[in-house]
Protein backbone atom coordinates (compact mmCIF):
# COMPACT_ATOMS: atom_id res chain seq x y z
CA UNK A 1 0.00 0.00 0.00
CA UNK A 2 1.28 3.45 -0.86
CA UNK A 3 0.54 6.63 1.03
CA UNK A 4 -1.09 9.70 -0.47
CA UNK A 5 -1.83 13.06 1.00
CA UNK A 6 -5.02 14.62 -0.23
CA UNK A 7 -5.55 18.32 0.31
CA UNK A 8 -9.17 19.28 -0.01
CA UNK A 9 -10.87 22.61 -0.36
CA UNK A 10 -14.64 22.77 -0.12
CA UNK A 11 -16.68 24.56 -2.74
CA UNK A 12 -19.69 26.68 -1.76
CA UNK A 13 -21.88 23.67 -2.37
CA UNK A 14 -19.65 21.53 -0.13
CA UNK A 15 -19.73 24.05 2.69
CA UNK A 16 -23.50 23.99 2.64
CA UNK A 17 -23.59 20.20 2.81
CA UNK A 18 -21.11 20.09 5.67
CA UNK A 19 -23.10 22.55 7.73
CA UNK A 20 -26.35 20.74 7.12
CA UNK A 21 -25.00 17.24 7.57
CA UNK A 22 -21.62 16.98 9.34
CA UNK A 23 -21.79 13.19 9.25
CA UNK A 24 -21.44 13.40 5.46
CA UNK A 25 -17.65 13.31 6.05
CA UNK A 26 -17.86 9.77 7.42
CA UNK A 27 -20.04 8.66 4.53
CA UNK A 28 -17.44 9.90 2.08
CA UNK A 29 -14.74 8.03 3.98
CA UNK A 30 -16.77 4.84 3.66
CA UNK A 31 -17.21 5.42 -0.06
CA UNK A 32 -13.45 5.84 -0.40
CA UNK A 33 -13.01 2.49 1.31
CA UNK A 34 -15.43 0.92 -1.10
CA UNK A 35 -13.19 2.13 -3.93
CA UNK A 36 -10.15 0.36 -2.48
CA UNK A 37 -8.39 3.02 -0.43
CA UNK A 38 -8.47 3.86 3.26
CA UNK A 39 -8.39 7.20 5.05
CA UNK A 40 -5.89 6.78 7.90
CA UNK A 41 -5.91 10.31 9.23
CA UNK A 42 -7.89 13.41 8.72
CA UNK A 43 -7.57 16.96 9.96
CA UNK A 44 -9.59 20.10 9.45
CA UNK A 45 -7.13 22.95 8.91
CA UNK A 46 -7.16 26.72 8.87
CA UNK A 47 -5.46 28.36 5.93
CA UNK A 48 -5.30 27.56 2.26
CA UNK A 49 -7.11 24.24 2.52
CA UNK A 50 -10.07 22.94 4.48
CA UNK A 51 -9.00 19.37 5.14
CA UNK A 52 -5.89 17.29 5.00
CA UNK A 53 -6.40 13.59 4.54
CA UNK A 54 -3.82 10.85 4.61
CA UNK A 55 -4.82 7.85 2.54
CA UNK A 56 -3.50 4.36 2.09
CA UNK A 57 -4.10 3.35 -1.48
CA UNK A 58 -2.70 0.54 -3.68
CA UNK A 59 -1.63 2.66 -6.66
CA UNK A 60 -1.86 5.91 -8.60
CA UNK A 61 -4.74 4.66 -10.73
CA UNK A 62 -6.95 3.95 -7.74
CA UNK A 63 -6.28 7.34 -6.24
CA UNK A 64 -6.93 9.01 -9.61
CA UNK A 65 -10.28 7.26 -9.77
CA UNK A 66 -11.19 8.37 -6.28
CA UNK A 67 -10.13 11.88 -7.06
CA UNK A 68 -12.29 12.08 -10.16
CA UNK A 69 -15.24 10.44 -8.43
CA UNK A 70 -15.20 12.83 -5.47
CA UNK A 71 -14.34 15.86 -7.58
CA UNK A 72 -17.21 15.21 -9.98
CA UNK A 73 -19.76 15.96 -7.28
CA UNK A 74 -18.78 19.59 -7.22
CA UNK A 75 -18.50 19.79 -3.45
CA UNK A 76 -14.76 19.62 -3.09
CA UNK A 77 -11.57 20.49 -4.99
CA UNK A 78 -8.77 18.01 -4.40
CA UNK A 79 -5.01 18.13 -4.73
CA UNK A 80 -3.28 14.82 -4.22
CA UNK A 81 0.38 14.36 -3.37
CA UNK A 82 1.97 10.90 -3.51
CA UNK A 83 3.86 10.54 -0.23
CA UNK A 84 6.57 8.40 1.30
CA UNK A 85 7.31 8.08 5.01
CA UNK A 86 10.39 10.18 5.63
CA UNK A 87 12.41 7.29 7.05
CA UNK A 88 11.93 5.31 3.85
CA UNK A 89 12.84 8.40 1.88
CA UNK A 90 16.10 8.89 3.80
CA UNK A 91 16.96 5.22 3.34
CA UNK A 92 16.41 5.63 -0.39
CA UNK A 93 18.69 8.66 -0.56
CA UNK A 94 21.41 6.88 1.39
CA UNK A 95 21.14 3.72 -0.68
CA UNK A 96 21.57 5.35 -4.08
CA UNK B 1 -1.63 21.51 22.79
CA UNK B 2 -2.48 21.89 19.13
CA UNK B 3 -1.89 19.99 15.94
CA UNK B 4 -0.30 21.68 12.95
CA UNK B 5 0.42 20.59 9.42
CA UNK B 6 3.63 21.95 7.93
CA UNK B 7 4.28 21.91 4.20
CA UNK B 8 7.93 22.17 3.28
CA UNK B 9 9.48 23.18 -0.01
CA UNK B 10 13.26 22.85 -0.24
CA UNK B 11 15.30 25.72 -1.66
CA UNK B 12 18.13 24.92 -4.12
CA UNK B 13 20.52 25.14 -1.16
CA UNK B 14 18.37 22.69 0.79
CA UNK B 15 18.38 20.27 -2.09
CA UNK B 16 22.18 20.38 -2.25
CA UNK B 17 22.45 19.76 1.49
CA UNK B 18 20.06 16.85 1.39
CA UNK B 19 21.90 15.31 -1.52
CA UNK B 20 25.21 15.58 0.30
CA UNK B 21 23.88 14.32 3.61
CA UNK B 22 20.47 12.61 3.76
CA UNK B 23 20.55 12.54 7.59
CA UNK B 24 20.10 16.35 7.55
CA UNK B 25 16.38 15.64 7.63
CA UNK B 26 16.57 13.96 11.01
CA UNK B 27 18.77 16.78 12.30
CA UNK B 28 16.12 19.33 11.39
CA UNK B 29 13.40 17.21 13.00
CA UNK B 30 15.48 17.02 16.15
CA UNK B 31 15.95 20.77 16.16
CA UNK B 32 12.20 21.30 15.90
CA UNK B 33 11.67 18.91 18.80
CA UNK B 34 14.16 20.81 20.91
CA UNK B 35 12.18 23.98 20.25
CA UNK B 36 9.05 22.35 21.66
CA UNK B 37 7.29 20.55 18.82
CA UNK B 38 6.56 16.88 18.63
CA UNK B 39 6.77 15.41 15.15
CA UNK B 40 3.86 13.02 14.82
CA UNK B 41 4.22 12.04 11.20
CA UNK B 42 6.35 13.04 8.29
CA UNK B 43 6.12 12.24 4.60
CA UNK B 44 8.20 13.06 1.58
CA UNK B 45 5.81 13.97 -1.22
CA UNK B 46 5.77 14.33 -4.97
CA UNK B 47 4.15 17.51 -6.26
CA UNK B 48 4.04 21.09 -5.10
CA UNK B 49 5.66 20.34 -1.75
CA UNK B 50 8.63 18.21 -0.81
CA UNK B 51 7.56 17.23 2.69
CA UNK B 52 4.38 17.19 4.71
CA UNK B 53 4.78 17.01 8.49
CA UNK B 54 2.21 16.75 11.24
CA UNK B 55 3.44 18.26 14.45
CA UNK B 56 2.03 18.87 17.88
CA UNK B 57 3.00 22.05 19.69
CA UNK B 58 1.89 24.03 22.69
CA UNK B 59 0.51 27.05 20.82
CA UNK B 60 0.71 29.17 17.68
CA UNK B 61 3.64 31.17 19.06
CA UNK B 62 5.76 28.04 19.48
CA UNK B 63 5.05 27.06 15.91
CA UNK B 64 5.94 30.53 14.67
CA UNK B 65 9.22 30.40 16.55
CA UNK B 66 10.07 27.02 15.08
CA UNK B 67 9.10 28.23 11.63
CA UNK B 68 11.34 31.27 11.96
CA UNK B 69 14.27 29.25 13.29
CA UNK B 70 14.08 26.57 10.65
CA UNK B 71 13.36 28.69 7.62
CA UNK B 72 16.19 30.90 8.86
CA UNK B 73 18.55 28.13 7.83
CA UNK B 74 17.78 29.12 4.25
CA UNK B 75 17.28 25.55 3.14
CA UNK B 76 13.51 25.38 3.08
CA UNK B 77 10.30 27.37 2.85
CA UNK B 78 7.54 26.42 5.23
CA UNK B 79 3.78 26.81 5.04
CA UNK B 80 2.00 25.94 8.29
CA UNK B 81 -1.68 25.28 8.89
CA UNK B 82 -3.24 24.93 12.32
CA UNK B 83 -5.19 21.67 12.25
CA UNK B 84 -8.13 20.25 14.17
CA UNK B 85 -8.56 16.52 14.65
CA UNK B 86 -11.55 15.34 12.67
CA UNK B 87 -13.68 13.99 15.53
CA UNK B 88 -13.27 17.27 17.41
CA UNK B 89 -14.12 19.20 14.25
CA UNK B 90 -17.32 17.19 13.89
CA UNK B 91 -18.24 18.13 17.45
CA UNK B 92 -17.59 21.78 16.71
CA UNK B 93 -19.83 21.63 13.65
CA UNK B 94 -22.70 20.29 15.71
CA UNK B 95 -22.29 22.82 18.47
CA UNK B 96 -25.02 25.41 18.65
CA UNK B 97 -25.01 28.87 20.15
CA UNK B 98 -25.91 28.91 23.83
CA UNK B 99 -26.58 31.28 26.67
CA UNK B 100 -23.73 31.83 29.13
CA UNK B 101 -25.31 34.52 31.29
CA UNK B 102 -27.11 33.29 34.41
CA UNK B 103 -30.69 34.37 35.05
CA UNK B 104 -30.14 36.76 37.90
CA UNK B 105 -33.70 36.40 39.18
CA UNK B 106 -33.19 32.75 40.03
CA UNK B 107 -32.43 33.44 43.69
CA UNK B 108 -35.18 36.01 44.18
CA UNK B 109 -38.03 35.27 46.56
CA UNK B 110 -40.65 34.65 43.88
CA UNK B 111 -38.39 32.18 42.04
CA UNK B 112 -37.69 30.33 45.26
CA UNK B 113 -41.40 30.16 45.98
CA UNK B 114 -42.22 28.85 42.50
CA UNK B 115 -39.49 26.25 42.81
CA UNK B 116 -40.74 25.16 46.21
CA UNK B 117 -44.31 24.78 45.02
CA UNK B 118 -43.22 23.01 41.86
CA UNK B 119 -40.84 20.60 43.54
CA UNK B 120 -43.18 17.62 44.00
CA UNK B 121 -44.00 17.84 40.32
CA UNK B 122 -40.52 18.66 38.89
CA UNK B 123 -38.36 16.46 41.09
CA UNK B 124 -39.84 14.37 43.84
CA UNK B 125 -42.31 12.40 41.75
CA UNK B 126 -39.56 11.24 39.40
CA UNK B 127 -37.35 10.11 42.24
CA UNK B 128 -40.28 8.24 43.79
CA UNK B 129 -41.22 6.66 40.50
CA UNK B 130 -37.82 5.48 39.33
CA UNK B 131 -35.54 5.02 42.35
CA UNK B 132 -36.78 1.75 43.77
CA UNK B 133 -35.64 2.09 46.43
CA UNK B 134 -33.42 5.12 47.10
CA UNK B 135 -31.17 4.39 50.06
CA UNK B 136 -29.12 7.11 51.69
CA UNK B 137 -26.09 6.60 53.87
CA UNK B 138 -24.04 9.10 55.85
CA UNK B 139 -26.64 11.81 56.47
CA UNK B 140 -25.23 12.11 59.99
CA UNK B 141 -22.05 13.55 58.43
CA UNK B 142 -24.00 16.73 57.71
CA UNK B 143 -25.50 17.06 61.19
CA UNK B 144 -23.12 19.84 62.21
CA UNK B 145 -22.97 21.54 58.85
CA UNK B 146 -24.24 25.09 58.44
CA UNK B 147 -24.22 27.58 55.58
CA UNK B 148 -23.10 27.27 51.99
CA UNK B 149 -21.09 24.40 50.56
CA UNK B 150 -19.92 22.92 47.31
CA UNK B 151 -21.61 19.61 46.72
CA UNK B 152 -19.70 17.30 44.39
CA UNK B 153 -20.91 13.99 43.03
CA UNK B 154 -19.98 11.43 40.43
CA UNK B 155 -21.97 11.94 37.24
CA UNK B 156 -23.38 9.21 35.08
CA UNK B 157 -26.95 10.24 34.34
CA UNK B 158 -29.28 13.21 33.93
CA UNK B 159 -31.08 11.58 36.81
CA UNK B 160 -28.21 12.35 39.19
CA UNK B 161 -29.34 15.87 40.05
CA UNK B 162 -32.84 14.99 41.31
CA UNK B 163 -31.29 12.23 43.42
CA UNK B 164 -28.66 14.52 44.95
CA UNK B 165 -31.46 16.95 45.61
CA UNK B 166 -33.50 14.34 47.49
CA UNK B 167 -30.44 13.13 49.37
CA UNK B 168 -29.50 16.44 50.94
CA UNK B 169 -31.07 17.76 54.16
CA UNK B 170 -33.52 20.65 53.81
CA UNK B 171 -31.07 23.26 55.06
CA UNK B 172 -28.85 22.73 52.01
CA UNK B 173 -31.53 21.68 49.54
CA UNK B 174 -33.54 24.86 49.92
CA UNK B 175 -30.53 26.94 48.97
CA UNK B 176 -28.96 24.74 46.33
CA UNK B 177 -27.90 25.89 42.89
CA UNK B 178 -26.73 23.60 40.10
CA UNK B 179 -23.94 24.11 37.61
CA UNK B 180 -25.31 23.07 34.23
CA UNK B 181 -23.39 22.69 30.97
CA UNK B 182 -24.34 25.72 28.89
CA UNK B 183 -23.98 23.91 25.55
CA UNK B 184 -26.48 21.29 26.71
CA UNK B 185 -29.04 23.02 28.87
CA UNK B 186 -28.88 26.59 27.61
CA UNK B 187 -28.74 26.08 23.82
CA UNK B 188 -30.37 29.14 22.24
CA UNK B 189 -32.64 27.05 20.04
CA UNK B 190 -34.48 25.81 23.13
CA UNK B 191 -37.69 27.70 23.65
CA UNK B 192 -37.49 27.61 27.42
CA UNK B 193 -33.92 28.33 28.47
CA UNK B 194 -35.33 29.82 31.67
CA UNK B 195 -36.79 26.48 32.66
CA UNK B 196 -33.68 24.95 34.33
CA UNK B 197 -32.94 28.30 36.01
CA UNK B 198 -36.39 28.48 37.50
CA UNK B 199 -37.14 24.87 38.41
CA UNK B 200 -33.70 23.37 38.99
CA UNK B 201 -32.04 26.60 40.11
CA UNK B 202 -29.37 25.86 37.52
CA UNK B 203 -26.95 28.35 36.01
CA UNK B 204 -25.00 27.94 32.78
CA UNK B 205 -21.34 26.95 32.84
CA UNK B 206 -19.50 27.39 29.57
CA UNK B 207 -17.36 24.24 29.58
CA UNK B 208 -13.69 25.04 29.07
CA UNK B 209 -14.48 28.73 29.55
CA UNK B 210 -11.87 29.41 32.24
CA UNK B 211 -11.91 30.87 35.72
CA UNK B 212 -14.14 33.85 34.87
CA UNK B 213 -17.03 31.38 34.82
CA UNK B 214 -16.67 30.98 38.56
CA UNK B 215 -17.35 34.58 39.57
CA UNK B 216 -21.12 34.17 39.70
CA UNK B 217 -21.18 30.93 41.72
CA UNK B 218 -18.50 32.22 44.11
CA UNK B 219 -20.57 35.34 44.83
CA UNK B 220 -23.59 33.11 45.52
CA UNK B 221 -21.54 30.84 47.80
CA UNK B 222 -20.46 33.86 49.78
CA UNK B 223 -24.07 34.78 50.39
CA UNK B 224 -24.92 31.37 51.79
CA UNK B 225 -26.03 29.38 48.75
CA UNK B 226 -24.70 25.91 48.01
CA UNK B 227 -23.57 24.78 44.58
CA UNK B 228 -23.91 21.31 43.10
CA UNK B 229 -21.23 20.66 40.51
CA UNK B 230 -19.97 17.50 38.87
CA UNK B 231 -16.19 17.82 38.98
CA UNK B 232 -15.61 15.38 36.13
CA UNK B 233 -17.10 17.99 33.79
CA UNK B 234 -19.60 15.62 32.17
CA UNK B 235 -21.33 12.30 32.43
CA UNK B 236 -19.24 9.14 32.53
CA UNK B 237 -20.20 6.46 30.04
CA UNK B 238 -18.26 3.65 31.68
CA UNK B 239 -18.88 4.43 35.34
CA UNK B 240 -15.20 5.13 35.84
CA UNK B 241 -13.98 8.38 37.30
CA UNK B 242 -12.55 10.94 34.92
CA UNK B 243 -9.93 13.39 36.22
CA UNK B 244 -11.51 16.13 38.28
CA UNK B 245 -11.57 19.66 36.91
CA UNK B 246 -10.15 22.40 39.09
CA UNK B 247 -13.36 24.48 39.26
CA UNK B 248 -14.88 23.05 42.46
CA UNK B 249 -11.64 23.43 44.43
CA UNK B 250 -11.11 26.99 43.18
CA UNK B 251 -14.65 27.98 44.17
CA UNK B 252 -14.42 26.36 47.60
CA UNK B 253 -11.11 28.07 48.32
CA UNK B 254 -12.25 31.48 47.07
CA UNK B 255 -15.53 31.42 48.96
CA UNK B 256 -14.04 29.58 51.93
CA UNK B 257 -16.75 26.92 52.10
CA UNK B 258 -16.44 23.16 52.69
CA UNK B 259 -16.95 20.52 50.01
CA UNK B 260 -19.50 17.75 50.52
CA UNK B 261 -18.79 14.63 48.45
CA UNK B 262 -21.65 12.33 47.47
CA UNK B 263 -21.08 9.03 45.76
CA UNK B 264 -24.03 7.54 43.90
CA UNK B 265 -24.55 4.02 42.64
CA UNK B 266 -27.19 2.54 40.41
CA UNK B 267 -28.07 5.67 38.45
CA UNK B 268 -26.57 4.20 35.34
CA UNK B 269 -29.26 1.52 35.53
CA UNK B 270 -31.98 4.13 35.69
CA UNK B 271 -30.91 6.36 32.84
CA UNK B 272 -27.41 5.93 31.37
CA UNK B 273 -25.88 8.47 28.99
CA UNK B 274 -27.51 8.23 25.58
CA UNK B 275 -30.83 6.92 26.87
CA UNK B 276 -33.88 9.16 26.97
CA UNK B 277 -36.40 7.18 28.98
CA UNK B 278 -35.65 6.26 32.60
CA UNK B 279 -36.48 2.82 33.96
CA UNK B 280 -36.88 1.88 37.62
CA UNK B 281 -33.84 0.54 39.51
CA UNK B 282 -32.28 0.67 42.95
CA UNK B 283 -30.20 3.76 43.74
CA UNK B 284 -27.82 4.30 46.59
CA UNK B 285 -26.24 7.55 47.73
CA UNK B 286 -23.38 7.81 50.20
CA UNK B 287 -22.67 11.20 51.75
CA UNK B 288 -19.12 11.82 52.93
CA UNK B 289 -17.84 14.13 55.63
CA UNK B 290 -17.58 17.78 54.58
CA UNK B 291 -14.02 18.52 53.47
CA UNK B 292 -12.47 21.80 54.48
CA UNK B 293 -9.90 23.18 52.04
CA UNK B 294 -8.69 25.81 54.45
CA UNK B 295 -4.90 26.03 54.50
CA UNK B 296 -4.41 23.79 51.45
CA UNK B 297 -1.48 25.19 49.50
CA UNK B 298 -2.54 24.85 45.88
CA UNK B 299 -5.59 24.25 43.72
CA UNK B 300 -4.12 21.08 42.26
CA UNK B 301 -3.48 19.70 45.72
CA UNK B 302 -7.03 20.56 46.75
CA UNK B 303 -8.40 18.97 43.59
CA UNK B 304 -6.57 15.73 44.25
CA UNK B 305 -7.82 15.82 47.87
CA UNK B 306 -11.38 15.97 46.55
CA UNK B 307 -10.67 13.29 44.01
CA UNK B 308 -9.30 10.93 46.63
CA UNK B 309 -12.15 11.65 49.04
CA UNK B 310 -14.57 10.69 46.30
CA UNK B 311 -12.61 7.56 45.44
CA UNK B 312 -12.62 6.58 49.10
CA UNK B 313 -16.41 6.93 49.21
CA UNK B 314 -16.58 4.70 46.15
CA UNK B 315 -14.28 2.17 47.81
CA UNK B 316 -11.44 2.76 45.35
CA UNK B 317 -7.74 3.20 46.18
CA UNK B 318 -6.45 6.79 46.02
CA UNK B 319 -5.07 8.05 42.74
CA UNK B 320 -1.29 8.04 42.49
CA UNK B 321 0.45 10.91 44.26
CA UNK B 322 1.45 13.99 42.31
CA UNK B 323 5.08 12.83 42.22
CA UNK B 324 4.03 9.62 40.52
CA UNK B 325 1.77 11.55 38.19
CA UNK B 326 4.67 13.82 37.20
CA UNK B 327 6.65 10.74 36.24
CA UNK B 328 3.86 9.74 33.87
CA UNK B 329 3.22 12.83 31.73
CA UNK B 330 0.65 10.93 29.68
CA UNK B 331 -1.95 11.88 32.26
CA UNK B 332 -3.92 14.92 31.22
CA UNK B 333 -3.58 17.62 33.85
CA UNK B 334 -6.81 18.50 35.58
CA UNK B 335 -6.19 22.19 34.99
CA UNK B 336 -6.93 21.87 31.27
CA UNK B 337 -10.19 23.62 31.85
CA UNK B 338 -11.17 25.29 35.04
CA UNK B 339 -14.89 24.81 34.72
CA UNK B 340 -16.39 21.48 35.54
CA UNK B 341 -20.12 21.29 35.04
CA UNK B 342 -22.80 18.88 34.06
CA UNK B 343 -24.13 17.42 30.89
Amino acid sequence: MATYIMLSTLTDEGRKTLKERPERMQEVNREIEAMGARVTQQYAVLGGYDFINILECPDNETIARISVELGSRGTVVLTTLPALPVDTFTQMLKGK
Amino acid sequence: MGTYVVFTKLTPQGRKNLHADPTRLQAVTKQAEQLGAKVVQQYATVGQYDFVTMIEAEDNATVQLIGAEISGLGTMKLTTFPAIKMDRFQQLLKMEPYRTEPHMWQTSLWARAVRRIGRPWTTTRYVKQYCKPLTIEGRENLANHKGGAIVIANHSSHFDSPVVYSTLPGSIRNKLMMAAAADKFYASRKKRVWWPSLFQNAFPVHRGGGVKQLEYPVSKLKSGWSILIYPEGGRSKTGQFARFKAGPAIMAMQANVPVIPIYMEGLRDIMPKGQREPRPAAAHARIGKPISLEGVASVSEATSMLENAMRELAGLPPRRTSAAAAAAPAEVPAMASAGGGAS
